[in-house]
């Protein structure tokens, strides 16, 4: 048997490769089940846009000038207040379906130099024709902690005027 | 002459070859039942998608339609949702439709059609496990109609719902409503 002078890896060497496999293997692992995870749940985002289409017919239901009172901290959707007693004991959105799904709405004056202003930006003090037009905004936020919004910009029926 | 040169070379061992088989197998078999798990989760998931993609279809196709409701029969069974909507299509000139939840003999699919007098059973979607029809304020200007709808593919479920308040609907205090251009009133 001829020895070639090649004398294969030391301990140390073979400890270090193994080390340092234990950490890359499980990070990709998670990284990787982070990916899935995400990929198995295309509902969150659809889910979200119902909800706050519901909560947005509720609000834009109501007299113009009696508006319900807005909600500006997010609060649990699954059996919220808001939502009534439709018989058979049941609530909209009362299923686990709707856990750790939260919703806020918040509802401004604003006129018609300001109409594309969110609620945070708007002054009402500088208006003339204050109290013609209304923003709602509803924000949903979703189990992944991310937000769905809606707004929209609501006046009186034409035919009111 | 055949004579064979035999060259003293150094081999695996038997022990040597068993332990890479074993390892190798034992590798094997982790790889697998990751790339098996991945390949799971990736038909869940289209499945979940299609789902999602079908119900918000049918949703919004009903919720439309139903925005623009002035009047709606009392929801019995209430798995049908039938109502008189305020404006025509060029598409549809009927102002009275039907959506249902349907058995189809042919297949195992459950269907959600819709139906106006002249035209019936028209497929809105397959795949239905649910349909369901609440109603809160009856007949008041803030009517509600709650939609529920579940989907199943497989072992795979999903189930969305809203509510609708109907913008052309009731005549008490109709004026003073909001006013998003949704759908322009007719009623004086």
């Amino acid at each position: 048997m001829i020895r070639l002078g090649n004398k294969g890896f030391s301990l140390i060497e073979l400890v270090a490769f193994i080390i340092i496999g234990g950490i890359i293997l499980p990070a990709s692992l998670i990284a990787f089940t982070a990916v899935l995870e995400s990929f198995s749940r295309p509902d969150y985002q659809t889910q979200a846009r119902f909800i706050a289409e519901a909560k947005m017919e509720d609000i834009t239901s109501q007299s113009f000038n009696s508006l319900p009172t807005q909600n500006p901290n997010f609060r649990p959707v699954r059996n919220d207040s808001t939502n009534p007693f439709m018989g058979s004991g049941t609530y909209r959105f009362g299923t686990s379906v709707y856990d750790n799904y939260q919703w806020k709405w918040i509802i401004c004056n604003t006129g018609s130099s300001q109409i594309n202003l969110p609620c945070s930006e708007v002054h009402n003090e500088t208006l003339s024709d204050y109290n013609y037009y209304r923003r709602i905004e509803v924000t949903v936020r979703m189990p992944d902690n991310s937000t769905y919004d809606v707004s929209t910009l609501v006046s009186l029926r034409p035919k009111a005027l | 002459m055949m004579n064979t040169v035999l060259f003293r070379r150094e081999g695996f061992t038997l022990i040597e070859i068993v332990t890479v088989v074993v390892v190798l197998a034992i590798l094997g078999v982790f790889t697998f039942s990751f790339i098996d798990q991945a390949t799971k989760v990736y038909i869940m998931g289209n499945t979940q998608r299609m789902l999602y993609q079908e119900a918000s279809y049918m949703l919004e196709r009903m919720t439309r339609e139903l925005r623009d409701a002035d009047s709606i029969s009392s929801s019995s069974p209430d798995t049908v949702l039938y109502f008189h909507r305020t404006h025509q299509t060029l598409m549809d000139a009927s102002n009275t439709i039907y959506f249902y939840q349907t058995g189809d003999a042919d297949r195992s699919m459950n269907r959600l059609a819709f139906s106006w007098p002249h035209i019936t059973n028209q497929r809105l979607g397959v795949n239905i496990a649910a349909f369901r029809i609440t109603r809160s304020y009856s007949g008041t200007d803030n009517e509600r109609i709650n939609i529920m709808l579940t989907l199943a593919d497989g072992d795979q479920t999903v189930t969305l719902s809203t509510s609708v308040s109907p913008k052309n609907f009731g005549t008490n205090n109709f004026t003073s409503r909001c006013f998003n251009d949704d759908y322009e009133d007719v009623i004086q």
